[in-house]
């Protein structure tokens, strides 16, 4: 079953502030961004199970303006409460915000310069690996004969072929998942067996 | 425009498009392009920011407010395109409610993994635009390189690797 958890971990404001200002450190957009949360949230500090944070970035592109803004907010409310969304927000902003209003300063001099290009043809590529690896490790729990990745698989030929409005192919996997995914999701791994029954089996 | 205008412009502009960005770009084209408050070339520069800097994409409206207002219309842009992202807060909360149904718990798989399937396309888009030559793909390779063997962090993985493609496009253009 995929949900929210309900404890709180604690975290300081200002432990919050910097997982998400290196998270804001992200090149690639919003999956880039997505993956530097997760490495900090998920695999570095095991603050969220990768399945909370997936639910959430989905939550997240069903809501107006950017997914990442809702996911920020989501976090930053979950674990400092109001003023958390408002630190996680600002931490996050402030790299881009900063970089983005300097290029704008110097508009004149780099609107029909090469550096932009320059740019280009090496961060996006390095941005495009690290989503990659977002993609893969947060869509790790689907990889095994399911439904859920007839889904994703599905869902990614659409997007692909069609280029539907993503909000919309969302929506609609949320609809189909009502109605053929009823019930929990996670991965039964072998059972620990209990000592009784460990003996059991002994010869 | 004032920077009351461009506040409002940007906030219903955003609050009206769901997952989708290009469709506040052809808004945002149409309101401030064709009316004349910007000219394409700025609009277009503002519009590429958003790609080569760190962050989300539509921080490029930061640049479209600092064109517009100076450093208050960047700074109104911002808090414009951050304002609708509080709906997500009553919505988690009513998920709270009704998560234990298994009509919802279906809904939240099928939304997971219809998100995994938008991931991995979104990831395919930006390959077919970023790895556009020899170079690119080697700071793909390298940023793979560095995580996955190297075992760096992302942040150091994706520096290392851009630093790697800069060196060699330095190199290859003598």
């Amino acid at each position: 079953m995929v949900e929210i958890a309900e404890t709180r971990p604690k975290l300081s404001l200002a432990q919050l502030f910097i997982i998400f200002f290196k998270a804001g450190c992200g090149f690639g957009g919003g999956l880039g961004v997505l993956a530097l949360l997760q490495e900090q949230l998920v695999t570095l500090r095991r603050i969220l199970p990768d399945r909370e944070l997936m639910t959430l970035w989905s939550i997240g592109r069903l809501m107006p303006s950017g997914t990442m803004t809702a996911v920020a907010v989501a976090v930053g409310h979950r674990l400092c409460g109001y003023v958390g969304t408002v630190v996680a927000l600002v931490a996050m902003i402030i790299p881009g915000f900063v970089c983005v209003v300097v290029l704008t300063i110097a508009y004149g001099y780099l609107a029909h310069g090469a550096v932009l290009e320059y740019i280009d043809a090496t961060l996006l590529p390095a941005a495009l690996g690290i989503v990659w690896i977002s993609a893969v490790r947060l869509g790790k729990p689907l990889f095994r004969v399911s439904l859920d990745i007839a889904f994703a698989v599905i869902a990614c030929f659409l997007l692909l072929v069609t280029h539907m409005n993503p909000a919309l192919m969302l929506l609609i996997g949320g609809f189909a998942g009502a109605v053929l995914l009823r019930g929990p999701s996670e991965k039964k791994g072998p059972e620990k067996k209990g000592p009784e029954e460990k003996a059991e089996r002994k010869p | 425009m004032s920077l009351g205008q461009l506040l409002l412009v940007i906030f219903t502009y955003n609050l009206l498009t769901f997952g989708n960005g290009s469709a506040v770009l052809a808004l945002l084209q149409h309101r401030l392009v064709d009316d004349g408050v910007l000219g394409l070339n700025q609009f277009l520069y503002a519009y590429a920011l958003g790609r080569v800097t760190p962050g989300q994409n539509n921080l490029y409206l930061a640049s479209v407010g600092y064109m517009v207002c100076g450093w208050l219309g960047a700074l109104a842009a911002i808090v414009a395109i951050q304002l609708p992202g509080y709906l997500v807060i009553p919505v988690l909360k009513g998920y709270e409610r009704v998560r234990h149904q298994r009509s919802v718990q279906g809904f939240i798989r099928g939304l997971t993994a219809a998100s995994v399937g938008l991931m991995f396309a979104v990831a395919f888009n930006i390959g077919q635009e970023a790895l556009t030559g020899l170079v690119p793909w080697i700071v793909f390779a390298a940023t793979l390189g560095l995580v996955f063997i190297a075992k760096r962090g992302l942040l150091a993985g994706m520096v290392g690797a851009a630093v790697l493609g800069v060196a060699l496009k330095f190199v290859l253009s003598i």
